[in-house]
């Protein structure tokens, strides 16, 4: 935030009253999710834009900063579309081995045709769905083939605890 | 001013900021500590369940009962030593081949049609399976398969051929025993219906000599006499084709290890008995003797299944093989014996229970065909008539005393040397040369009173004088 506007913006969101947290984080605690919504809802007043947008540009960056922190998390994945159809099955199941306290959205496979297509749902108690999407983007530009991919969000439930994301190769870009 | 100003709010912004971080750090050290000390905790439980997973390592290594697991795709991933054995390998040997291996191809159907359904619908299975060993070999095995959650199994097994064997064995003998006392029963009946029926012939045969005798020469009455006389003989014939040869096992004698032939007699006892019955055995390392192996078993069998039933549901049978018989019950209330005592003997088998004993009543009967106290069709009445067998086979001794409500003790005494059924009949035969003169005076002794009338006639009308005793008279034995 300091880095994309200024740290007199950082300081005024992170200064809110309400949380309760008074804006002092660490990568190694977990907070509520209210916190994050709080901050988005002050971030998008002061900046003027969208909130969505602001968790999608947030689900990139988290993806690249997760894996510049546990690069050995998805070295043994061949494709993108392989580190996805497995995030509920391995990653997720890593991370319950570290923090057995964690609550995850539940990300299931819904179709997969080879290298060519992959549909996954998005479930989850907290209306995260716009942050799973910035993920998303996150891993295809982290395995170099965001242009060559159409990421095609067919749902989005309007509280964003659900929605079902399409992943396909680009024709076009081809 | 406003530069100042600028400054100032400068500061405060980076005082807020460096609060932030150090509060993160404080949190972050905090929950970094509670982590470690928590990681600590997990590491001494995580040593503690090594040291168990040794401990339960080393006791699966360790039982004499296979015991192997399988991954989801049904390859080997452990395999104790028994288990490896049984099949002929080394213990690392069938990691990671399939446990198809172990089985011929018509077996491995049936277990994944049968079996692997019903393991996984109720997570277990129990039951028998026929393997096959490294060198083709079949053995049978008793399994319990236990399915996992993630689609492994684990398999505890033990190899149950030889026992299955040494059961089938024990029912062949049954059998046998079975098939020896149909027979017995058999002989017992033709020879007593057999014997009867030559009383009354002889009583024809020899009332036509008299009418013979009584008689002109050449009349019609004598030839009819004649007639009557070849007609008793044919029929005399014909009764003793229908006596039954008793020449069978019973009286082939053998040197036979009686150790063996108890343990031998007492598993098929242990087939019939009932859980709260205890057997108890004093037998010595071997007892050889000159004896009858199938006349032995089934006397013993039959004296432990009578005693099975007088015990009910719990008692003691004690079977005890030696070369000197223990005192019977000191103040034996019931006792009865059969054969005649010697003063040495090869071996005692001597079998006691518990149970409800023999009444004074019973126990005269008791070496009777067909007497039984049982409920009907549940005792033949035949199963002591063995013992008669032993006797008459072995020259053996037999005793039985009871206490009723206390208990029953049998004891077989197998005299040193026996004497054979063809040396009494040449004994026999020199008693009778030797007491018979020219003119002897004969004293007639038959229970049958016809047969009796119809000797004493006889021999009256070759003019030897007789007299008939033909009524029952008691007989008293001298203990």
């Amino acid at each position: 935030m300091s880095k994309h506007w200024s740290d007199t913006l950082a300081d005024y969101v992170f200064g809110l009253d309400s949380l309760e947290t008074r804006g002092a984080y660490t990568s190694v605690g977990t907070y509520a999710h209210s916190e994050l919504v709080l901050l988005v809802n002050r971030l998008s007043a002061e900046t003027e834009t969208e909130e969505n947008a602001l968790v999608n540009a947030f689900g990139m960056f988290l993806f690249a900063h997760l894996v510049a922190q546990n690069p050995s998390s998805i070295a043994g994945f061949g494709s993108c579309l392989d580190l996805l159809s497995n995030i509920e099955s391995v990653i997720h199941r890593d991370v319950r081995n570290l923090n057995p306290d964690a609550e995850f959205p539940i990300i299931s496979v819904l179709e997969r045709d080879g290298d060519q297509r992959l549909v996954l749902q998005y479930d989850s108690a907290r209306p995260m769905a716009v942050l799973a999407e910035g993920l998303i983007v996150g891993a295809l530009n982290y395995f170099g083939v965001a242009e060559m991919y159409r990421l095609n969000t067919k749902f989005r439930a309007p509280d964003n605890t659900r929605a079902i994301f399409e992943i396909e190769i680009n024709d076009h870009e081809e | 001013m406003t530069m100042k100003n600028d400054y100032s709010e400068r500061i405060a912004l980076l005082e807020r900021k460096l609060d932030r971080e150090s509060r993160a750090r404080a949190e972050a050290e905090q929950l970094l500590e509670s982590k470690a000390s928590e990681l600590n905790s997990r590491a001494q439980q995580l040593m503690i369940e090594v040291d168990r997973t040794h401990i339960l390592s080393v006791a699966m290594e360790s039982a004499t009962d296979g015991i192997a697991l399988t991954d989801q795709d049904g390859l080997f991933t452990f395999m104790n030593k028994a288990h490896a054995s049984m099949f002929g390998y080394a213990n690392d040997e069938l990691i990671g081949q399939p446990w198809s291996v172990l089985y011929q191809q018509d077996e491995i159907e049936r277990i994944g049609n049968d079996v692997m359904p019903k393991l996984f619908q109720d997570l277990s299975w129990r039951g028998e399976v026929t393997g096959k060993t490294r060198s083709g070999q079949t053995i049978l095995q008793e399994i319990v398969l236990t399915a996992m959650p993630d689609g492994s199994m684990i398999c505890s097994t033990r190899n149950i051929t030889a026992r299955r064997l040494a059961q089938l064995e024990a029912r062949k003998t049954e059998l046998k025993l079975h098939q020896a006392e149909r027979q017995a029963a058999l002989y017992v009946l033709g020879n007593a219906v057999a014997h009867d029926f030559n009383n009354l012939i002889a009583a024809i045969s020899g009332y036509a000599t008299l009418i013979e005798k009584d008689v002109l020469p050449g009349s019609d009455n004598s030839t009819w006499a004649q007639r009557i006389q070849q007609a008793a003989n044919q029929a005399s014939a014909v009764v003793r084709s229908l006596e039954i040869d008793r020449r069978d096992d019973t009286t082939t004698m053998a040197e036979v290890d009686l150790v063996d032939l108890v343990k031998t007699g007492l598993s098929i006892a242990e087939v019939i008995r009932p859980p709260g019955i205890k057997i108890q055995v004093d037998l010595p390392e071997i007892a050889i003797a000159h004896a009858n192996e199938l006349a032995i078993s089934r006397g013993m069998l039959n004296i432990a299944k009578n005693a099975f039933d007088a015990m009910g549901e719990s008692g003691t049978l004690r079977v005890r093989l030696s070369r000197l018989p223990q005192e019977m019950f000191a103040e034996p209330v019931v006792y009865k014996c059969i054969g005649k005592p010697a003063h040495e003997y090869q071996w005692v088998i001597e079998i006691s229970d518990t149970g409800y004993g023999i009444s004074i009543e019973q126990v005269d009967k008791i070496f009777e065909p067909f007497f039984s106290t049982k409920p009907f069709l549940k005792g033949s009445g035949l199963g002591l008539i063995s013992l008669i067998g032993l006797v008459e086979t072995e020259s053996a001794f037999v005793e039985v005393s009871s206490i009723p409500g206390r208990g029953t003790q049998f004891r077989i005494s197998l005299h040193l040397r026996a004497i054979t059924p063809g040396q009494r009949s040449s004994i026999a035969n020199r008693v009778s040369d030797a007491t018979l003169g020219e003119t002897p005076h004969i004293l007639v002794v038959e229970d049958d009173p016809m047969m009796g009338e119809v000797l004493q006639a006889t021999l009256s009308s070759l003019e030897h004088p007789a007299d008939s005793v033909n009524r029952r008279i008691p007989i008293r034995r001298e203990q």
